[in-house]
Parts: structure tokens; C-alpha cells; sequence
């Protein structure tokens, strides 16, 4: 990382990863492109190569982020499906609605149901 | 720009080692069957008809059980067990993309069957994965559990009555022997773990803990873009894939009715004797 025109060049690569990123992800595009187009602006008079090349380590990282948010949230949303443990919360289809209190209280009411 | 020259020198590496393996025994060929479904975040919707759910403008991605088994073929394809990895897939021309989606992961080859709009069942999909594998003659089968959108956890089982090959279901961690041409699975069953050593050619099915998957680089993802597809039709492999069992509706679940809120305990208590649940 020499030149301006080079961090350029990343600095493109890293924008087009996050919005991949978003179009593959629950987060999706435009929400992604909202959320990191003006803070991507904000920097563009940058010229400063130990400054640009903060914000490069700051936008791998956040990549990194997004990468682990996507991974847990498509694993959790499997284990939801198939995972004997939520067997019992699987007959109520609207899971949206409910949070993971309201989950545990459903749960043990089926115990209670059970026993 | 470190990481392009880097990428580009492994590229090449990869190809030489394939051309110095010219003795057949040596290679290892890994199959991996993805298939194309809708997207796990999107809210399933049944077509008005009740002939199926709604397909057309909604997002669609590899399975991720499929991904997970990509993900572990390449794994051993990095660890030096396995020397090719091919990816297969069956439908419309619309699945070449889950195909390259793959071979941008990491996979060598991409196989697409075209048939077409034909609605597919695991029976059909066997029979077509049983022909490729006498001719393409992989040591290893890699498939996911099941689909998330029919939920059959059907295809891996047949393929191996099919073929008469071993079978590992539900794998959560899988060790290649490549010595004594055997592999061990252990796989996830009620209430504990099972290890099954078998000899190969065998069929390994992925659970959701087998691995991680990794994201394709998206340089990867431009250059699997051009890459060369072996497109075969059903009728080329002498298959018939004309489904056995037909769909006679396709409902959706009843809504659930809200719940009340209650004051006190001793509601609660009220409410449980009313139906009967202590």
C-alpha cells in the first residue's frame, strides 16, 4: 500500500464486498449500501495514507463482523428448524412475534403440559 | 494487492499438481450435489392454487447444508485428501448459479443436469446422482442432510441403496484414512454421538455442526462466473427422473390465536385448571 490510486482500489474492493455481503445476508442490500455509503463518504477527502489506511483495518474488521453476524443468524435460524430442543416452539408458526423470553416461558408451559 | 498475487500463484499451483496426478489411482474425487432453494430468511408463502410455494421473484440461495458439505469437501481438498472436488446440480438452467456459487467457494468442476421446470423428487435425483457417480467414479459422496425448502433428508439414503455404497448420515466431524481407504464419521443421533468407520467409496451426509462455511472471495466469484459447466440432460444419462409420488396440496399452518395477559397468579392457576393442564 504505496500509492492513493492503489488504497483506491481496496478501498472499492472493501464497498463492493459489504454490499455481497448484504445481498446475501438477511441484512440486505439497500440496507447495507444506507448504512455504509455515507460513512464511506465522510472519509473520501482523505489523503493521508496512515489515515486511510486506519479506516481500511476499521472496514475489514466491520466486514469480519458482518460475516460472523450473517454465519450465526442463518445458524441459528436452522437449529430453530431442526433441533429437537425446539421441537416443542416449532408447532407455533408465527416465530417472528415472539422473543426468546416469551420462547423459554412457551416451553415450559408444554413441560408443565407434559408431566 | 498482496493477496492477488498470492491467489494467483496458488491458482496455479493447484493446476500443476492435477496434471503431475495422472495415475488414476492416485487422484481423489470428491462429488458435492447442491441444490438450489429458497433463501432460509424469506417468509415462505404458498401459491394461491395450493399447488406449491411461491418461487418467482424470491431469493434464492445454495442450501445451506449444501454449503456446509462444499465447505468440507474443500476442506479435505486442502488437507491433501482429496485431489478434485465436483459440484452437481439438477434443474433449470437458474441452478447453474448455486453450481458456480460453489466452484467460486473453492470446488474444481461444476456439473449441471438440465430438466428443465420439471418438479424433481429424491427418487429422480438418486438415480441421476447414481449414473454420475459410475461415470465421474468419486471416493466420496458429500451431500447435505436435506433441502430446507422439502425437508425430504432422502437423497443421501437412496443414493446409497442405490449404489450399495456405505452410508454416514447427520456427520458432525468426518476423518479421512487414506491409507487403509477408509473414513470415520461421527454423527449426531438422539441423545449422543455415533462413530462409524466404513471403507470407500462411501456417502457422507452433513448436519448443521459439521462446519463452518466459508464466504467466496469475490474475485473468486467473478472468475467462477466464466467458468466451463458440463451440461448433461437426463435422457443423455439414460435416467428417468418422472416423479413417483404427486403432491395433491400444499397448505399453510393454522394461524396461531393470540394469547391474553393475566394479572395475577392466582389467574394463572385459574386458567391452567380450565384447560386442564394441572
Amino acid at each position: 500500500m504505496t500509492s492513493l490510486t492503489e488504497t483506491r482500489y481496496i478501498v472499492k474492493n472493501l464497498y463492493k464486498q459489504l454490499l455481497y455481503l448484504g445481498r446475501i445476508s438477511f441484512l440486505g442490500v439497500e440496507n447495507v449500501r444506507n448504512k455504509a455509503k455515507p460513512q464511506f463518504m465522510a472519509n473520501a477527502h482523505l489523503t493521508d495514507l496512515n489515515e486511510i489506511n486506519q479506516c481500511i483495518e476499521r472496514t475489514r474488521y466491520v466486514i469480519k463482523e458482518v460475516e460472523a453476524m450473517h454465519r450465526f443468524h442463518k445458524y441459528r435460524t436452522l437449529k430453530k428448524a431442526y433441533d429437537p430442543e425446539f421441537q416443542k416452539i416449532n408447532d407455533q408458526f408465527d416465530i417472528e412475534k415472539f422473543t426468546l423470553y416469551n420462547n423459554n416461558n412457551n416451553s415450559n408451559n408444554n413441560n408443565n403440559s407434559k408431566q | 494487492m498482496d493477496d492477488d498475487t498470492s491467489d494467483f500463484g496458488s491458482f496455479y499451483e493447484a493446476d500443476n499438481e492435477d496434471e503431475t496426478n495422472t495415475i488414476i489411482n492416485m487422484s481423489y474425487k470428491v462429488l458435492v450435489p447442491v441444490k438450489r432453494v429458497i433463501d432460509y430468511a424469506v417468509k415462505i408463502r404458498v401459491r394461491p392454487d395450493k399447488t406449491g410455494v411461491e418461487t418467482a421473484n424470491v431469493k434464492m440461495s445454495v442450501n445451506p447444508f449444501d454449503e456446509i458439505a462444499v465447505e468440507e469437501a474443500i476442506r479435505m481438498k486442502e488437507a491433501g485428501f482429496a485431489s478434485e472436488v465436483v459440484a452437481v446440480s439438477l434443474g433449470p438452467k437458474t441452478v447453474q448459479e448455486t453450481i458456480r456459487n460453489s466452484i467460486a467457494m473453492g470446488a474444481d468442476k461444476g456439473i449441471h443436469i438440465e430438466t428443465g421446470t420439471a418438479d424433481l423428487q429424491p427418487l429422480g435425483v438418486a438415480k441421476v446422482l447414481k449414473k454420475l457417480a459410475e461415470t465421474e467414479k468419486p471416493n466420496l459422496i458429500i451431500l447435505g442432510k436435506q433441502a430446507i425448502d422439502d425437508d425430504a433428508n432422502q437423497t443421501a439414503q437412496m443414493l446409497a441403496g442405490l449404489l450399495n455404497w456405505p452410508q454416514a448420515t447427520f456427520a458432525s466431524k468426518i476423518e479421512v484414512d487414506k491409507a487403509n481407504n477408509s473414513v470415520k464419521v461421527t454423527r449426531e443421533i438422539d441423545g449422543g454421538l455415533e462413530t462409524l468407520s466404513m471403507k470407500m467409496p462411501a456417502i457422507i451426509s452433513c448436519d448443521l455442526r459439521l462446519n463452518e462455511p466459508r464466504y467466496a472471495k469475490l474475485q473468486n466469484i467473478m472468475k467462477s462466473k466464466k467458468a466451463e459447466l458440463k451440461v448433461q440432460t437426463p435422457q443423455d444419462l439414460g435416467v428417468d427422473i418422472s416423479n413417483k409420488i404427486k403432491t395433491i396440496s400444499v397448505e399453510e399452518p393454522a394461524k396461531r390465536s393470540g394469547g391474553i395477559k393475566v394479572d395475577s397468579v392466582d389467574q394463572i392457576v385459574q386458567n391452567l385448571k380450565k384447560h386442564a393442564l394441572i
